[in-house]
């Protein structure tokens, strides 16, 4: 194993900097490890001549003393939803399986212009919509970590499982993720990696393909908690040309990693206490909150009294959205168009094609909510039930400044065991984070521990609107147990 | 739901479903809106006293910036003509 | 004066609402910086937001937003302080992104008015339920390419106001004057150009009857894009009856969309209520925000707001004793209006007759010569002048006809050109007198016809004076003159 794809984001920007070693050959050591892990299905599309050349910039950079910052020849991964001019861009559907887009993502041209050095496209569910990563069109993804119990090969969760492969098996340095419903921390869970949603309006979502556009919020995800606090650095900040992101100025999160927890008061929700969990999650929630508690913090029971309406209020906002938002997926002017003798039938065709039966399914469910007759009942009625999730927020963060969860209520399962479940048992594993994307707030999940079966749990922080700084400080404080 | 409804709204969406797709896609949507309606269980009589802090919306000014993409605009499409798009056509 | 549809068993009354869609007169798009101007090459102002791209999102122009108060503030309405755009989500070929951004249960502007005159006269107020703001749609072209119609953007996110009347007028007549009257202000404002041939500014009809003396609203239908108030007008007219036949065979009306084809002047179904659209509005994510008007945004707009043609023509009727016809025809376009405030400045110009200058002869040349008042070569000085000229005796009206010709042939001032070419009217009595003498005494007969009490040949002896004289006598002293010498 090469020793320059052990290294964290930190370490390779100390080292670019006191020129141990260039960014060419970290990129080189990557590439390597790409092309020997395959198996891990984690890129739907590598692009090393792009990578090599923005390293050999990035070694003349550093050669001479230029560096751009901390991300200045680190080798990414980037999400394949995040629109790369003149690089495919597919979304993990058929239906976009030929799309370069001529254009640049706001977050991704942030990380070009810090001097990233991108390794490729990483894998995900089609359009962003799962939780195991089973449903790309360019086949699942596999964790890097096996089950010991009966050394079977486990799904990354999802929908960015690709990205989540990609740093647990040393594919990448770090990559982006996009968060939905739970997309960016589930797999880092299910993966042992940090993942980190910001509040909502954080990150710029222009050049994102929009799956839930209310709800959808780009991530880092990376090894360890300090290079998420980099990485999300160089990703934030306001863009004009988006209306959702906040015009609030980005903090050095990297300062906030250092806190410690002391005075912190942290907030257990007790509708999750009362419920029967798997008992490895359980004692791991357990033990988290020994960590922190020992590190100084304290903790107290806080109602959530609206918390187990989150899924059911979630698969009809994102289905509802991502339905109208899909609607352009129609073979006029770009993607695949399978034709027809009528608009009407080339529609049907090429839209039949080109999606895959969830994302099919969500689109079914989103036009029937919103369809007349029906929009009162279960629209209206969701975005007001999101209103009291996002109150009972409001009103436990007047005594906490952050609250500690599990993140999935399981370990990652395999293929075979996913395809047993009906859908609604699939959606409950993103029960403990989408009530953070229904209410706005910032999320990270970071590793704690491994379970019996050898694989890993993670834990969930959830903090204030655009208090991101208050999880780092926690989440370094989890992660250095 | 039953499959004339199913069908109804796959003409919304502009999707197409054999029979057998039909029924199967009827019985998943009939149990997820089955789980779905426990949310008529939430009582949200006093949602319009909650107070949300509501941001303006941002705008942009009446800036032309973007011009002669239409070389560009078409290098993706399935069925370019010359610097249109096209589709089967619409009328008699 | 009512407008009733006479049937076999009863007498009809219609009811008309309007829906008036104005393109927003801007640089950029509603929602993207790609150019709001029409025509070029195809797809050419068109962005990657304009055509639907993934993953590019709206931001929304904030002078279309100036644009839609400043309209609604022209129309006595209420601005919403905040407003929310909505999806309206279809399918079609020249719709990119599956859904039209729009306003639905929040517009920018609610309840508002504006008045027309009716055929005698007299006033009428109509209602204005809202006005909101939408993308417009592309276009497509149908006839270049076998078995395919081509789809060009570039009319895709223009941004267009759409104004809902209720449903207050009551005939072809009023609908009409409404448009007009519609046309009038958003012109006035500058917020749309009007041009309705070029489909600028187009119009939907709601049409129903009932019998006169009910109150009444029966199943209305809806004609769809009307191009201009006469086809307008024409399409109400033959819907009204359509539906009294309907109602006085039995049958029923149903809730319809309607295509008017003027060669026909009838309206034929486009689309049943059994296809009418589902479109799932819901407000749209990707502007999620309500969109803000600030009070000193309104006020600022209120400070920039011209004077409207109602309130012009008051002030013309008061200030200048104009009548109220000169001052409603003037106040039709703000250049006209503009002309004529120049033109009466001038020292020595009646206000009274530079309109009837400019309403008459001014008016007769431009549309002999398909011009409009904005592109006219005569200063509004200079006919301001020509009235002074006229009045004060330099010239005689015949001369000034002659001189508006020329003015805008030479783009000259009057003056240097009653200079140039001797068009000064002679007022010289004892020069008069003499060609008058000169005339009788070569015309016996006529002049003896004219004392037995022929006095029709007055006519023939004016001509004659007037042609000896090249035009230029005072016809005021040659009557006097002529009539002197006559009854002699």
């Amino acid at each position: 194993m090469n020793q320059l794809t052990e290294l964290t984001i930190a370490e390779l920007s100390d080292g670019f900097g006191k020129k141990k070693f260039s960014p060419s050959e970290v990129t080189k050591a990557y590439i390597e490890n790409m092309a020997a892990h395959r198996e891990y299905n984690a890129y739907i599309t590598e692009t090393p001549e792009e990578a090599l050349s923005a390293a050999a910039e990035a070694d003349s950079r550093a050669a001479g003393g230029r560096r751009l910052g901390k991300l200045d020849g680190v080798p990414l991964g980037i999400k394949d939803l995040f629109c790369t001019k003149n690089i495919r861009t597919t979304a993990a559907s058929h239906i976009l399986e030929n799309f370069i887009p001529p254009y640049e993502s706001t977050v991704t041209k942030k990380l070009l212009d810090a001097g990233a050095v991108f390794l490729g496209k990483t894998n995900l569910d089609e359009f962003a919509m799962g939780g195991a990563n089973i449903t790309s069109y360019f086949g699942h993804t596999v964790n890097p970590n096996r089950r010991k119990t009966d050394n079977a090969e486990v799904i990354t969760g999802g929908s960015s499982g690709g990205s989540a492969a990609a740093v647990a098996g040393k594919l990448c340095a770090g990559a982006t993720g996009t968060d939905t419903g739970g997309s960016i921390r589930q797999p880092s869970s299910y993966c042992g990696i940090v993942g980190m949603k910001p509040t909502y309006g954080r990150c710029s979502r222009f050049g994102i393909i929009a799956y839930a556009s209310s709800l959808d919020q780009a991530g880092p995800m990376t090894r360890t908690v300090e290079d998420a606090a980099i990485m999300l650095g160089y990703m934030a900040g306001f863009d004009e040309k988006d209306s959702t992101s906040a015009d609030t100025a980005v903090p050095d999160f990297t300062a906030a990693l250092n806190k410690g927890v002391k005075g912190m008061t942290i907030g257990l929700p007790k509708e999750l206490m009362e419920e029967e969990l798997n008992g490895e999650i359980s004692l791991a929630w357990k033990e988290g909150r020994e960590i922190l508690e020992k590190a100084g913090a304290k903790f107290t029971e806080i109602s959530l009294p609206n918390m187990k309406y989150a899924l059911a209020t979630y698969y009809i906002i994102a289905p509802a959205e991502a339905s109208s938002n899909l609607a352009r997926y129609d073979g006029v002017r770009f993607g695949l168009r399978v034709d027809g003798k009528t608009l009407d039938e080339m529609y049907e065709l090429t839209r039949s094609a080109g999606f895959g039966d969830e994302v099919k399914r969500r689109i079914m469910i989103g036009t029937y909510v919103l369809s007349a007759g029906y929009y009162d009942a279960y629209y209206l009625k969701a975005l007001e039930v999101q209103k009291l999730i996002r109150r009972d927020y409001t009103e436990a963060f007047k005594t906490v400044d952050a609250i500690l969860t599990p993140t999935a209520p399981t370990t990652a399962f395999t293929v075979e065991e996913s395809k047993a479940f009906d859908p609604v048992t699939m959606y409950l594993q993103d029960a403990f984070t989408v009530p953070v994307n229904l209410a706005g707030l910032p999320g990270i999940s970071v590793p704690v521990k491994t379970a019996s079966d050898g694989l890993p749990i993670g834990l969930h922080l959830v903090g204030r609107h655009f208090d991101e700084e208050t999880l780092f400080s926690a989440a370094s404080v989890l992660e250095r147990r | 739901m039953d499959k004339k409804e199913t069908q109804h709204i796959a003409k919304l969406a502009r999707l197409r479903f054999d029979d057998d797709e039909l029924t199967n896609l009827s019985e998943q949507m009939t149990g997820i809106l089955k789980w779905v309606d426990m949310l008529q269980s939430a009582d949200t009589s006093a949602v319009a006293d909650i107070s949300g802090e509501e941001k303006p919306l941002g705008t942009r000014k009446d800036e032309v910036k973007t011009a002669g993409l239409s070389r560009e605009l078409i290098k993706n499409a399935p069925e370019p003509y010359e610097h249109f798009f096209t589709v089967p056509r619409m009328v008699e | 004066m009512k407008y009733v549809i006479k049937g076999n068993k009863h007498e009809w009354e219609v009811v008309i609402g309007l829906e008036v869609h104005c393109q927003v007169i801007s640089n950029a798009k509603l929602f993207s910086d790609a150019s709001a101007a029409s025509g070029g090459t195809p797809n050419d102002t068109v962005s990657f937001i304009d055509a639907g791209f993934p993953g590019m999102l709206p931001v929304v122009n904030e002078f279309c937003v100036e644009q839609a108060v400043k309209t609604g503030l022209g129309l006595n309405a209420e601005i919403n302080r905040k407003s929310v755009f909505a999806r309206k989500n279809y399918f079609y070929a020249d719709l990119p992104q599956g859904y039209q951004i729009s306003q639905y249960d929040k517009p920018i502007v609610g309840n508002g008015y504006l008045d027309i005159e009716l055929e005698d006269g007299s006033a009428k107020r109509i209602g204005i339920e809202r006005l909101h703001l939408e993308q417009d749609a592309g276009k497509s072209v149908h006839d270049l390419l076998p078995g395919k119609s081509c789809i060009d953007l570039n009319r895709s996110g223009v941004a267009l106001m759409e104004i809902v009347s209720k449903p207050e007028m009551s005939s072809p007549y009023e609908a009409g004057a409404y448009m007009t009257k519609m046309r009038s202000i958003v012109r006035w404002l500058g917020t749309c150009d009007g041009n309705m041939d070029e489909g600028s500014m187009r119009c939907d009809a709601n049409v129903s009857v009932r019998p006169v003396g009910s109150s009444e609203l029966r199943t209305r239908c809806e004609v769809k894009n009307v191009n201009s108030i006469r086809y307008l007008m024409q399409a109400i007219e033959y819907e009204a009856r359509r539906h009294v036949d309907v109602y006085e065979n039995g049958g029923s009306i149903e809730q319809e969309t309607r295509l008017f084809n003027p060669a026909a002047k009838e309206t034929r179904t486009m689309r049943g209520k059994e296809n009418a659209n589902d479109y799932r509005y819901f407000p749209d994510p990707d502007l999620s925000f309500p969109l803000t008007v600030t009070e000193e945004l309104i006020e600022r707009i209120k400070s920039e707001m011209p004077e409207l043609p109602d309130e012009r023509a008051a002030r013309f009727i008061k200030e200048y004793g104009l009548p109220k016809d000169d001052a409603a025809r003037l106040v039709s376009e703000m250049a006209s209006a503009d002309y004529f405030e120049k033109a009466a400045q001038v020292k020595g110009a009646d206000a009274r007759k530079t309109a009837n200058l400019m309403l008459v002869e001014l008016a007769a040349m431009l549309t002999d010569r398909k011009i409009s008042i904005e592109n006219v070569e005569i200063k509004p000085e200079w006919l301001g002048r020509l009235t002074a000229l006229v009045e004060d005796g330099t010239i005689g009206l015949r001369t000034a006809k002659d001189l508006i010709i020329m003015m805008e042939d030479t783009r000259r001032d009057p003056d240097s050109l009653i200079e140039e070419k001797g068009l000064r009217q002679v007022s010289d009595t004892a020069a008069i007198e003499k060609i008058i003498d000169g005339i009788i005494e070569a015309n016996p007969s006529e002049a003896e016809g004219y004392r037995a009490g022929k006095e029709k040949l007055m006519g023939f002896f004016v001509g004659q004076v007037m042609k000896a004289t090249g035009g230029k006598a005072n016809p005021g002293i040659i009557n006097k003159l002529l009539k002197e010498k006559l009854s002699k």
